[in-house]
């Protein structure tokens, strides 16, 4: 076939292309190429690869380079470029060596794929996953999600149950978000960690010579919160007085700063969280019933993670966004090995802890996917004695988790995802329909 | 200047050489290579910015990163590609807007990608000058 034949081909397809010859100067430079780039042809042809390509690899881990040394493909990297208007465009690249008709490698050829647009879609998903920044697609996640607007309405007081880690300030934020009184402030206190006086002059403020150094007035956080909301967190840990002091805020909807004769009228919106069993609390004696009845008027039950383990891929994605993004870095995701792991590990952290996970990765890992040997040095030894596979899942659930993985990691590709499950293209998509996925 | 094999870095984001050359009076005093770790776009400018750089000489760099620079007080000389010692000559010389110097890519100085120079000029600077070849 004539060349100018293949070259119209390859200007047809909607990948970028590019070939460099053994001195990394590119030899063809396909249409696609040039939109993504910014590049026109013209000018690229017969330059370095590098100063046409600006990609975040260039310079440490060429993926062309890497290819001619080792003579093998590589595929579907996520890396990301700078164009020509100096915007990051993210894409995936696939490389391979150039022969001639005897066998030698006479240069490479790199097709990489704009993911501007699968990032989109990926982030409309995302957002059809989350809630007010609260991550998850599990049943218990949205019966909570579709909870929300009406309890933020309600203008009820909450009482937000949960483990340690698992957004009960997360929740508090979305249910003020929500409200009427969004456009007034939400304030967060950790009622556990002070001393009673030091809490009661936080909540209720003081006034001007009510102890040695008070010398003005100053607001408590129920001023602050005015018109607003208060989360009163760890609330199961306040003594007997404290939670005398609050019943009374709750009742008549006044309270006392510390050495104020008159009392102060408040409307602000409470919502008490704990990461104990407030009715255990009651039985034993240690919190107040009364009180406890005035703040369970509305109750939201949060899941430990590993409870709802098949949000943790979603909340893995998530983190390495978010990271990403915060710390100027490309970091494509986890190896199926991390995530297995990740999988089947029990999480008593819950979210909080996923998050110091990856963030202690981020670390560890300079660009690409994150390994195994990435994650804290418990996770890298416990899965040595196991299989690697999370504990407790049915083969169904295992299978599609394992489809999802594979179709997110070719970025929606399901040709390129059959071909790395090694099944034909029609199998795979009988499976994405027969399992109910979005592919 | 970003340095990477005897060149200026092909992208400033993700440079982990950074060559700083001293010039009194129009002489080369001191040179002095630094090792740049991988950081977001803010550190990198807070890092360029603490040794007192007058001017930075570099290839392709995002906006982000390029905003951040200027933000920090530093003379950004960008899209520039060749080996180094060249491109210092040509700097000292005031020669660095001479095509040969040019990254390829019209780099946003028109309306928009398809706006580069004409086919004309651009075979003319392919068959005149072949920037990169040694």
């Amino acid at each position: 076939m004539p060349e100018t034949f293949h070259n119209q081909l390859l200007d047809s397809v909607p990948d970028g292309l590019f070939t460099v010859d053994a001195d990394w100067r590119i030899t063809f430079f396909n249409r696609a190429a040039e939109q993504i780039t910014g590049v026109r042809r013209q000018e690229a042809l017969g330059q370095r690869c590098c100063d046409v390509f600006r990609a975040s690899i260039c310079e440490s881990a060429c993926a062309l380079k890497q290819t001619l040394t080792i003579r093998r493909p590589v595929a579907n990297k996520v890396v990301y470029i700078v164009n020509a208007q100096g915007e990051r465009i993210p894409i995936s690249i696939s490389t391979a060596p150039l022969k001639d008709a005897r066998g030698r490698v006479i240069g490479g050829v790199e097709s990489f794929r704009d993911l501007r647009l699968v990032n989109e879609l990926r982030q409309q998903a995302e957002q059809q996953d989350s809630f007010s920044d609260i991550i998850g697609r599990s049943a218990v996640m949205r019966q909570l999600f579709e909870l929300l607007p009406p309890v933020a309405e309600s203008d009820s007081t909450v009482l937000i149950e949960g483990p340690s880690g698992t957004g009960k300030e997360l929740f508090a934020c979305a249910l003020h978000q929500l409200s009427r009184r969004k456009p007034k402030r939400f304030v967060a206190i950790n009622c556990g960690a002070m001393p009673d006086t030091l809490l009661e002059s936080e909540l209720f403020g003081y006034k001007a010579g009510a102890f040695t150094d008070a010398r003005k007035d100053k607001p408590g956080r129920f001023a602050l919160a005015e018109g607003g909301t208060i989360l009163l967190d760890e609330i199961g840990d306040i003594s007997p007085a404290m939670q005398t002091r609050l019943l009374r805020v709750l009742q008549e909807r006044v309270y006392e700063p510390l050495g104020g004769v008159e009392p102060v009228r408040c409307n602000v919106r409470i919502i008490a969280a704990t990461n104990k069993s407030l009715t255990a609390l009651v039985k034993a004696g240690k919190f107040r019933e009364d009180l406890f009845y005035r703040i369970h008027v509305v109750r939201l039950e949060l899941p430990a993670l590993r409870e709802r383990r098949e949000d943790i891929p979603l909340l893995a994605d998530h983190f390495v966004v978010r990271l990403n993004r915060l710390k100027g870095r490309d970091i494509a995701g986890l190896s199926d090995g991390a995530l297995a792991r990740l999988m089947e590990h029990d999480f008593p952290g819950n979210v909080r802890e996923l998050e110091n996970i990856l963030e202690h990765a981020f670390v560890l890992c300079r660009s690409g996917l994150i390994e195994l040997k990435h994650l804290p040095p418990p996770l890298r030894t416990a899965g040595e004695i196991s299989s690697g596979m999370p504990a407790g899942r049915t083969l169904a659930v295992m299978e599609k988790l394992f489809v999802q993985d594979a179709l997110r990691r070719n970025a929606g590709n399901r040709a390129a995802t059959a071909r790395e499950l090694g099944m034909d293209a029609s199998t795979l998509f009988r499976k994405i329909k027969s399992l109910k996925l979005k592919g | 200047m970003p340095i990477s094999q005897e060149r200026i870095s092909p992208l400033l984001d993700t440079a982990t050489r950074l060559l700083l050359v001293t010039r009194l009076r129009g002489k080369e005093v001191a040179r002095k290579e630094f090792v740049l770790s991988p950081q977001s776009p803010e550190e990198l400018a807070r890092s360029v910015a603490e040794l007192h750089v007058d001017v930075l000489l570099c290839a392709a760099l995002s906006q982000g990163l390029h905003r951040e620079l200027e933000r920090h007080g530093v003379r950004v000389q960008p899209h520039l590609c060749g080996d180094t010692e060249i491109v210092l000559r040509a700097f000292c010389r005031k020669r660095l807007n001479q095509p040969e110097f040019r990254m390829p890519g019209c780099w946003g100085r028109h309306s928009g990608w398809n706006c580069c120079r004409s086919r004309r000029s651009a075979r003319l600077l392919k068959t005149t000058f072949r920037p990169n070849q040694k």
